[in-house]
């Protein structure tokens, strides 16, 4: 598969930049990344981009933690990402998010119901149940937290994944952007992964499929639940074998999954 | 040279399988393990500790903030602090010391500082620590990104309250106060010392001391021999940054243990410092890397390096210490007299620091041994060592209290009641 996707830097007109993974052909489609962050070599952005025009923004604070000083709540965070669209010139489009990025997906959802017109959450984060503990994945050791991620960590792409987290031409920068990413996440995670979501959920209108993965040992996949509750007319699937890094682990079935939703 | 008699109040009773049947010793330490009729034992043994050590001449007796922790049982280092305040008269109170980022608002340290300054006429050294990740992140749910700023607003906010003569309105990122106006006033003017206890790897905290004219004290429990680079590091930025070399400007913890010879030294300190470093020291890695709570400038400084920066956090992964490693890597300085003057006199060339805090009881040492330990170290080790440095001056240790403000006499109300 030929890499379609670039990277370009936008201004912004709160002074900011916005890094955006973009290319490919087709209605837009934006996508909010999970902790890990996002490259142009994506496997899953790379197959929907042979139907959609993708446009992956960055999240604030990755390339930069300063910029976090301007994201003081979830809020700062959604009117970021619509100057980021306000300057793509995207107006109404299809979402999908993932972990991390599939909360702030959700909470774009809910700011502004009537600009998306498809939503998809894989794996989203941002609630809490205590009936249902979460792991505390900032008390956990990166190395014991790893084989909760995946149905099967022994496989070619979790082998793969380990890799370019701890290794890539400079190990020591590579930690650092992880730190960012970790750091950024941490901001709208910790102490306890709720900036009241739930209450907002109500106001999501677009059609919207909850993806998870049946042995995610990150977040349950109890959480599908919440959420399914909580957006009106929304559908729940989950994949056999597949842990909380949905897109790495069944990238296939992913992409037809939510293909099928987005297309339906 | 100046000695602070440091007291951590560890719980003394940990079960000697605590290492095997528990994950740390902090945050989420089983709460069933403890017996408060220990701890009212513990904390009246320990305020006697404190209490002897002003009688026998220290220069400071210290306390610090500890959260969820079974080894550090003070959440609240300024009711010990106000105890001392009224039972001592010597020694200069040190609160190593209030966590500024845990306190909504933080006005509310200037206020308690205030107060323990005006009730020891004067005495109050104030710290200002980040706090550890322990005790800010995980037990009172901080965020890493902001803990830091949170913690320096929070300073600022402290200083400026001390400081202005009228009412003022602070519009901060964190902390949004109409009307700050902290009444009681500190004696000590323009404000007490400040010392900022750090973990020894953070660039930033040690440029912001010397900017402010703060004392840096690098609190390790790993000994000198293995401080040295950090202080080394701690000096480079001194000097980078143009401020005199002065050893006042900073302060090192070092546990230390004097008996009649260096075989002695085993005989009565072995079991209380395997206590403190194996059960004590039992922290889950977890909590200790937490992502963030270092900053990218001093988390990249120490990954190119290849320095385990901050000592604690690497150790504590590790498996049992011996007591053997505890005398040899000097964690413990311990032995005769002479074998410990020379080894603080080496500590003082080695990190040139002018204040020396001293756990003189640790683990779970009786009371009958820190006294012991407590005197010798006063009567044997001290006067050898009192000299050094006193060539420079100390602005970072509170100046006699002004006419007027030394403290009333105490127990007037005794024996009157009828």
């Amino acid at each position: 598969m030929s890499n379609t996707l670039h990277c370009e830097n936008y201004d912004l007109p709160s002074g900011l930049t916005s890094e955006v993974i973009l290319g490919g052909s087709g209605p837009p489609l934006v996508y909010l990344h999970s902790a890990n962050g996002v490259s142009p070599a994506d496997p899953f952005l790379q197959a929907l981009s042979e139907h959609y025009s993708i446009y992956a923004p960055v999240a604030p604070g990755y390339n930069d933690l300063d910029e976090l000083h301007q994201m003081r709540t979830v809020h700062d965070v959604v009117l970021h990402y619509d100057d980021v669209f306000q300057v793509l010139e995207l107006d109404s489009f299809v979402m999908a998010g993932q972990s991390f990025g599939g909360m702030f997906a959700a909470e774009f959802a809910a700011h502004y119901p009537k600009r998306i017109s498809k939503l998809a959450l894989l794996a989203p984060v941002g609630m809490w149940d205590d009936n249902i503990p979460a792991v505390d994945m900032f008390a956990t050791p990166p190395l014991e937290l790893d084989p909760l991620l995946w149905a099967d960590p022994t496989s070619e792409v979790a082998n793969a994944a380990r890799e370019a987290m701890l290794g890539g031409d400079d190990p020591v920068e590579s930690t650092i952007s992880l730190m960012r990413g970790l750091i950024t996440v941490g901001k709208f995670l910790m102490p306890i992964p709720d900036r009241g979501l739930h209450r907002r959920l109500y106001r999501i209108s677009a059609p919207t499929l909850v993806l998870w993965g049946e042995q995610d040992g990150l977040v349950p996949v109890a959480y599908a639940d919440l959420f399914t509750r909580g957006i009106a007319g929304s559908k729940k699937s989950v994949l056999p074998d597949c842990g909380h890094l949905i897109t790495l682990e069944r990238t296939e079935e992913a992409m037809s999954q939510v293909m099928r939703h987005f297309s339906a | 040279m100046k000695f602070h008699w440091f007291h951590l109040m560890p719980y003394p009773d940990l079960p000697d399988d605590f290492r095997e049947k528990n994950r740390s010793v902090w945050v989420d330490v089983d709460p069933k393990l403890y017996d408060p009729m220990v701890g009212n034992q513990a904390y009246n043994d320990y305020l006697d500790q404190l209490e002897y050590a002003d009688q026998l001449g220290y220069d400071g007796i210290c306390v610090n903030e500890h959260h969820q922790n079974a080894y550090g049982l003070m959440p609240s280092p300024n009711i010990m602090a106000a105890a001392l305040a009224r039972r001592t008269s010597q020694s200069k109170i040190v609160v190593m010391g209030n966590s500024v980022a845990l306190y909504n608002p933080p006005t509310r340290v200037a206020e308690e500082f205030a107060m323990l300054d005006c009730l020891s006429g004067g005495r109050l050294i104030a710290g200002f620590p980040v706090g550890t990740p322990m005790d800010t992140i995980f037990s009172y749910g901080q965020t890493p990104a902001t803990l830091r700023d949170k913690y320096r607003e929070g300073v600022e906010l402290v200083m400026r309250s001390w400081q202005a003569d009228e009412p003022f309105a602070f519009n901060g990122e964190f902390t949004q106060l109409r009307y700050v106006n902290v009444w009681p006033r500190p004696v000590q003017k323009p404000h007490p010392p400040v010392w900022i206890p750090g973990g020894g790897a953070s660039v930033d905290t040690w440029r912001w001391c010397v900017e402010n004219d703060y004392l840096y004290a690098y609190l390790s429990y790993f000994g000198y021999e293995s401080g040295r680079h950090s202080m080394q590091s701690y000096w480079d930025v001194v000097e980078e940054m143009g401020a005199d070399m002065n050893p006042h400007r900073a302060g090192f913890l070092q546990f230390v243990g004097v008996a009649d010879s260096d075989a002695h030294a085993e005989e009565l300190y072995k079991e209380p410092a395997l206590y403190f470093y194996n059960r004590c020291l039992h922290w889950y890695p977890g909590f200790t890397n937490v992502p963030g709570y270092m900053s990218i400038e001093s988390m990249r400084r120490g990954l190119r390096s290849q320095v385990q920066t901050a000592g604690a956090i690497s150790k504590t992964t590790s498996s049992e210490t011996t007591w053997k490693e505890i005398v040899d890597k000097a964690y413990v300085v311990c032995g005769s007299p002479q074998t410990v003057v020379d080894r603080l006199m080496d500590l003082g060339d080695a990190l040139r620091v002018g204040h020396l805090m001293l756990l003189l009881h640790f683990g779970n040492m009786s009371k009958e041994l820190a006294y012991e330990n407590t005197s010798r170290f006063a009567t044997e080790v001290m006067p050898k060592l009192r000299d050094k440095f006193s060539q420079w001056d100390d602005p970072w240790y509170p100046a006699d209290p002004p006419a007027g403000a030394e403290p009333a006499p105490l127990g007037d109300a005794r024996g009157m009641a009828v």
